[in-house]
């Protein structure tokens, strides 16, 4: 089946996920369904970027991003899933660009 | 059981359905059950509460959920796995999402449930004080009902 990357003229587009040297933007993706990480998982991929890895909740994710701080350099984040406070304290420290609620 | 509140849903049942499977979908005929009500084998469940409450049942068979949730994850999937259930619960927050937002324009105040998954075989849903609207999508991977069941709180 198809992904979004078949899709006539996305490919004329530099790939929003790789740096000018080529080498690609690493991601942590976190969202409590794994269908919608999934989802966002494909788009970045699609778009360049490296998902390096994912998490289900606020835990898991601060467990993962402390281990792989040095090579994470973006994070997605779904805003209510369970143990979300547990990320307050590194979200302080990050750079926030909130995403539209989806409903 | 008032009209204003269950074609949100029905309407939005129909867009997403037909967007998100990239399918052709025709809607089958309207018909209300008062009384216990069989579920074709997958079925995915969101509560309401709030000045209406009741409930919205996206139901199929298996082997239609199958065929959905393989269009909605680009890939072929056989079993009703982990990632299987996910794809459904999204399924039905898209559907009751678009819906939502739609009563709440229209002055409805009521709050929703995650969605829960429900498998099996010869299952069977009753509905206490409500009928149940059912209404059937053909859809070219199958039929998918969209079951209603909400009232106004007293």
């Amino acid at each position: 089946m198809k992904g979004a990357s078949d899709i006539p003229g996305i490919a004329t587009k530099a790939p929003e996920g790789v740096r000018a040297d080529g080498t690609p933007f690493r991601v942590m993706v976190v969202d409590d369904s794994i269908f919608i990480a999934k989802q966002i998982g494909q788009i970045l991929t699609s778009e360049g970027f490296e998902v390096i890895t994912t998490a289900g909740d606020g835990e898991e994710a601060v467990k993962k991003y402390q281990e792989l701080q040095s090579k994470i350099d973006l994070v997605t984040m779904d805003i209510t899933m369970p143990k979300w406070t547990e990320l307050l304290p590194l979200r302080r420290s990050w750079n926030l660009i909130p995403m539209r609620k989806s409903s | 059981m008032r009209v204003d509140y269950i074609n949100p849903f029905v309407e939005s049942a129909f867009s997403v359905i037909r967007e998100v499977l990239n399918c052709d979908v025709k809607r089958g005929s309207i018909y209300l059950k008062n009384n216990t009500q069989s579920i074709m084998g997958v079925a995915t469940i969101v509560g309401l509460a709030g000045a209406v409450e009741g409930r919205i049942l996206i139901d199929m068979d298996k082997d239609t959920s199958l065929k959905v949730v393989s269009a909605m994850n680009f890939e072929e999937i056989t079993e009703l796995d982990d990632l299987s259930k996910s794809t459904l619960s999204e399924l039905a927050n898209m559907v009751t999402g678009h819906a939502v937002t739609r009563l709440h324009e229209l002055g409805f105040r009521f709050d929703l449930t995650p969605p829960a998954v429900i498998i099996g075989d010869n299952l069977k849903i009753h509905d206490v004080g409500v009928e149940a609207i059912v209404v059937p999508m053909m859809t070219t991977m199958g039929k998918i009902e969209i079951n209603v069941a909400i009232k106004e709180r007293r």
